[in-house]
Formats: structure tokens, sequence, C-alpha cells
């Protein structure tokens, strides 16, 4: 009896040595087989996305990239517990406003190393902080109340190096902009920080080079006919639809005695060389709207008389849409006046209005 | 000294009644540009207005004067209806118009002097029992024309300012507009594909139309197109607008195609349709095959060609 409780007391004292040893050797030693062996690791934050060497390539284990099964030609970390890892958070955007625009701004994705099948949505607000006035960007780049699926798209959908332009916004007004990531379910980041731009202030400058117009003498020596006269219409603004430029006088040159000249025939549709008597203008605008384009211009310069109807006829136009800010634009309207000798002595006048409106 | 005052006042008499009967007898070309000219910046292009019954809204206009001299301007307002579907303005001076009848202007008439400008402040008061929907209307600033010889036509300008006002919140599940055609050319020659859109506003405030075109090939030789961004475009009620010229799409291969439409109409509201069209070079395909069935036509009958060229020479 003494001697089995000797022994059970050696190897009570043998286990107890054991289990220390063991716990020792457990705590001290990394794993390690015939081919490897891990020299330190540690948890950490998981933040570093990989450590590689010219030998070994090691991927973070949380936080970050990929997920899946690691594998190269030499090793494949098996089945077992599979790490998702999320979207790295974008960086703040590139966010301007490079023509001038009232209603668009642009912006560009930093991608900060995501995978090119990582998708992104974005946030807008007129608030820094983003607590009011939310919306989202939507995959039609204008904004809405609410971010669906659909509005995370890959980089290139989102325009890529070149940037896209987030349309429908209020003029004169700071916009602030950010973006968030994500590569697959259960992976998607923060928003990152936020980039600001501001809508500019819409407007239209419209010029007429002359508030009159004094026509020749009309006489035998120029074969009553005068077509020297010409108003130069400047237009500049940052419309994204553009201007048109209607034209229409008061009524026909008339004389304080109400002898008058008629209007040249043609209407603005169908202008014609000229041909008759009348009083006409014609413009050096080749891309006009209200008909061909070019009617004024192809085959020489071809004449209509004005209207007297609101809104007058299309004399000058730019059409949208109007990225860039449209600069002095500038045309000419070129008067025409011919009568028979017959025609009255007098002086004759009217009153030509240029009315220049946004195109919508 | 007395004959050298002769000498120098007659030569100066003589082009000065000389130049009296030239003016009188409008002798010589009167210069065209003979006034200044009239430089005027409106701001903003287009005022959008929300309004509410019973509500006063109040809005602004800049109107500036980049003129080199001091211009008499009146601001008026004025209805207009659109025209067509290709943007077309129709103003009806004398026409009612609701808006209109609810603003008042805090000034008609003023001097703006070289470079001053001045804010017009547009006070809208609007009726407690009104139908919901679009009320529009333009604003104008105009030169007041300065009286001149009576020898001199007048030219004036006249800048307008549209006003676009939605009275309501819209609902947002309700359907704003409908595409009323989509229609690519069914066949490409050439791999280029004109196409017309038209979109009806089926709703009862106006809003900004956005269509995007994407284009995919159905059998996968090539990547989609990138998205096609057209023009945006200010739709009223009822009303339909057109997007056709200079709307292509470029530079496809053979293949067939569907090409996707998507309208937004705000809000994160889209509509959207799908067309299908092939490009083919039909044409050439068509060339080349008949070339290639004279030549299987000549090798399968050359022997009895051979003997019927032989029988023409035969003497």
């Amino acid at each position: 009896m003494p001697e089995r409780k000797i022994f059970i007391k050696h190897a009570f004292i043998l286990s107890l040595l054991f289990c220390l040893l063991n716990n020792s050797i457990a705590f001290a030693a990394y794993p390690s087989s015939s081919n490897y062996k891990i020299q330190e690791y540690s948890f950490g934050s998981g933040g570093t996305k990989n450590s590689t060497s010219s030998s070994f390539g090691l991927s973070g284990i949380a936080g970050e990239v990929e997920f899946g099964k690691q594998v190269s030609s030499n090793f494949k970390i098996g089945s077992g517990l599979t790490y998702i890892m999320k979207a790295a958070v974008p960086s703040a955007p590139t966010f301007t406003n490079p023509s001038n625009n009232y209603e668009r701004l642009k912006f560009t994705i930093n991608t900060i190393g995501n995978a090119s099948d990582t998708t992104y949505a974005l946030q807008i607000s007129t608030d820094s902080a983003f607590l009011s006035d939310v919306n989202y960007v939507k995959s039609t780049n204008t904004i809405g109340p609410t971010l669906t699926t659909s509005d995370f798209q890959k980089y290139a959908t989102w325009g890529g190096a070149s940037g896209a332009y987030l349309t429908g916004l209020t003029s004169n007004t700071t916009y602030y902009l950010r973006v968030k990531a994500r590569q697959g379910n259960y992976t998607e980041s923060e928003y990152g920080p936020s980039a600001s731009a501001t809508t500019s202030v819409p407007s239209l400058t419209f010029s007429v080079s002359s508030s009159s117009a004094t026509f020749n003498n009309l006489n035998a020596s120029n074969a009553y006919t005068d077509a020297t006269k010409s108003t130069i219409l400047t237009t500049s603004t940052n419309a994204y639809n553009g201007y048109v430029i209607n034209a229409r006088s008061t009524g026909p040159l008339t004389s304080p005695a109400s002898v008058t000249i008629a209007d040249y025939t043609s209407p603005n549709s169908a202008p014609t060389t000229w041909s008759g008597n009348g009083f006409g203008y014609t413009t050096n605008d080749s891309s006009l709207t209200g008909g061909t384009a070019d009617r004024f211009t192809n085959g020489g310069p071809k004449y209509a008389g004005f209207t007297t109807s609101s809104p007058g006829d299309p004399v000058a136009d730019h059409p949208g849409p109007v990225i860039s800010s449209i600069s002095d634009d500038a045309f000419t309207i070129s008067y025409k006046v011919q009568t028979s000798n017959i025609q009255k002595a007098a002086s004759y006048t009217t009153t030509v209005l240029y009315i220049v409106v946004p195109s919508y | 000294m007395k004959q050298n005052n002769c000498i120098i006042l007659k030569p100066f008499l003589f082009i000065l009644v000389c130049s009296l009967l030239a003016h009188y007898f409008g002798w010589g070309v009167v210069p065209s540009v003979i006034a200044a000219e009239q430089t005027l910046r409106v701001s903003p292009v287009i005022l959008t207005i929300p309004l509410s019954p019973g509500k006063i809204a109040s809005q602004e206009a800049t109107i500036e004067n980049l003129s080199t001299h001091p211009l008499p301007l009146t601001a008026s307002l004025n209805d207009f209806i659109t025209s067509g579907e290709e943007g077309g303005y129709i103003f009806e001076e004398s026409k009612e118009n609701p808006l209109l009848s609810w603003i008042t202007l805090s000034e008609n008439n003023f001097i703006l002097n070289p470079k001053e400008k001045k804010k017009v402040h547009i006070t809208i008061k609007t009726p407690q029992r009104i139908p919901v929907g679009g009320y529009y209307g333009i604003l104008f600033f105009e030169p007041i024309p300065q009286h001149s010889a009576n020898t001199r036509t007048q030219i004036n300008s006249k800048v307008g300012i549209l006003m676009l006002a939605n009275l309501g919140v819209p609902d947002p599940h309700a359907k704003k507009a409908e595409i009323l055609a989509f229609t690519p050319d069914m066949f490409s020659q050439d791999g280029s594909v004109p196409f017309m859109l038209r979109v009806k506003n089926v709703s009862l405030n106006f809003f900004t139309a956005k269509p995007i075109l994407t284009v995919s090939p159905l059998i996968k030789f090539s990547h989609p197109e990138k998205p096609l961004f057209l023009e945006e475009k200010i739709i009223f009620p009822g009303k339909i607008r057109r997007w056709t010229q200079a709307n292509t799409i470029q530079n496809l291969s053979p293949n067939i195609y569907k090409a996707h439409i998507v309208v937004d109409v705000g809000n994160g509201q889209v509509e959207n349709e799908d067309q299908y069209f092939i490009v083919f070079p039909y044409l050439t395909a068509l060339i080349a095959s008949f070339i290639l069935f004279i030549v299987i036509f000549v090798l399968a009958k050359i022997k009895r060609l051979k003997d019927a060229v032989a029988a023409l020479f035969r003497p």
C-alpha cells in the first residue's frame, strides 16, 4: 500500500512536470514542420494587407482585400475558418467644377488599391457632416434619396480615371461627396473622407454691337441697294442647353408719311438668294435651328424678311449640351435693303428686336 | 495779315459748307456702327421656383450693365408656351397666366450705370386654392430705346430668364414619364446606328430627363460600349421631347446588339426600354457571295465552258 501511494505520488509529480513542460513548450514554440517554421507571430490590429519577401508571401489575417483560399504554386491554405475581408476605405474622391457649371460637378473615385471588381457607392450632401440633406449618387449620375444595389458600380462604370459628371444639382451650392467600397457580401467599407465642390451661378451675357443702323442713301449710283450694314450679336453663357436668339421687327421700314418698304418675302425657314426689292437679313450661323441648319449660308448669303410676330425667328443659336461655358459666341446679322427707282424719297425706319432666351 | 486770314479761312469755310450740304442731302456713307453697344448679363438663366398654396415665395434675378454707358431698362413678365418636340418657344404676351398674376417685381423700370448690377426681387404670392402642377413664365429685361434721329433703324435687345414653378410635391411613386419611341435602325451596314428617342411627361410637374444609352453585344466578341449620356432636356407636363439629331451609335463591329435606354427623370426614378439591332456589312457580304457563286459556277462548269469557247472560235 505505501508502495502504491509512492507510485501515485511519483506519477502525479511526473504528470505535473510533463504538463508544465508541455505547456512551456506550447507557449514557447512556434508552428513548424520539416519544411517550414514560423519564427514569430502575434495578434495585432489586422490592418496589414500582406507581408512578402523574395521567398514567401503571407496575407493578413483580417481586414483588407481578398477572401477565400490562399494558394500559390508552393503552398495552399485549405478550408477551415474563412476570413471575409473588408474592402479598403476609399480616400476622398476628386470633386471639381472644371467648366464653371451650375448644375453639375465632376467626380473621380480614388480606389487606393482596391481590386478591379470592387464596387463603389457615393453619398452626397450639402452638409459637411452628412447629418442633413443626405442623398446618394444613382447609377444614372443623378442624385436620389435612396441607395440601391444597382447604385454600387465598378470604378470603370463610374467613369474610371476620366471621372464622370454628377448632374441635377442646385446652382451656387457647395456639395460634399464621399465614397464607400465593397467587394462581395459582408465586405462593405465605411465611407471615406469627403471632398467638396461648388456649383457656379448660371448667367447669360448678351451684347448687340450697335443700337441703331443707318442705311446709305439709296439712289441710282448704288442701284437703290445697301447691303453694307450689320449687327454683331455676342453671347456668353454656361447654360447647359445653350441659347437661341430670335429676331423680329415692329413692322416694315416706314417713312413718316407711312409709306413702306416691304419686308423681303422669303421666310426664315426657307431663305433665298437676294432677288427683287425689300428689306431683309442674313446670318452667318451655319448650324441654325428652325429648319435646314445651313440654310442661310449654303450657296452664298441667303436672305429672309423679318417677321413681326412674337417670338420672332431664330437668327443665331448654340445648342446644348454645353459642358464647357460658351464664351463670346459671335454671329453677324447682315441687312440688305433694295428699292425700285420710283420708291418715294423719305427716311424709312423700323425697330429690330433681338431676343435671347436659354434653351431648355 | 488780313490777306493771310482769308487764305486760312476760305478752305475752312468751304469744308464746313460742304459738310453741311452732305449731311443735309445724305451724301456719303454713314458708318454702320454709330451708337454704343448694349451688353447685358442676367443671372440665373432658369429660375426654379417651388411653390406652396397660400405661401409667399421669394426669388431674385440679377441684371448687370456691361456697356460703357448708362442703360435705362425695363423688366417685364411674359407667358410662354412650348412648341414642338425640339424645345421651341412661343411668347404669349396677352395670354392670362396665373403665375404672372401672382408675381410682383421689386422694380420694373430703372437705370443701370456702366458696370452696375442690380438684384430684382421676385415675390410670388400663391393663392390658397389652386391646382397642383407646373406654372411657367419668362422675365425679360430690355433697354428702353432712346430717341434718335428718325433716319436710323433702331436695334434693341431683350434678355429672358425662364421661370419654372412647381406647385406641390409630386408623388414619388407616381409615374412621371413614358418612353413613346426608342427606335435604333434595325440593320446597320457600316457600324453606325442612328436612333430616335421620344419621351412624354405624364406627370403634373416639369422635370429634367436624362437619357443614358448602353449598347451590349449579344454574342460576346466584344465588351459592352461605354454608356452614352444624351443631352438632358426639360419636359413640361403633357409635352414630348425628342432626341434624334446627331444621335448615332458609332463604330460597332458586326454582331447582334441590345440597346438599353434608361431615362432618369429625377429623384431616383427611371424609365427604361430595350431594343435589338444587327450590325452586319450585308452589301459587302452580298457582293462577296455573288463573286463566290461566280467562281464556283466557273469551276464546276469549266469543261463545258472550255468546249463552248472552243466552239466559238472553231472555224
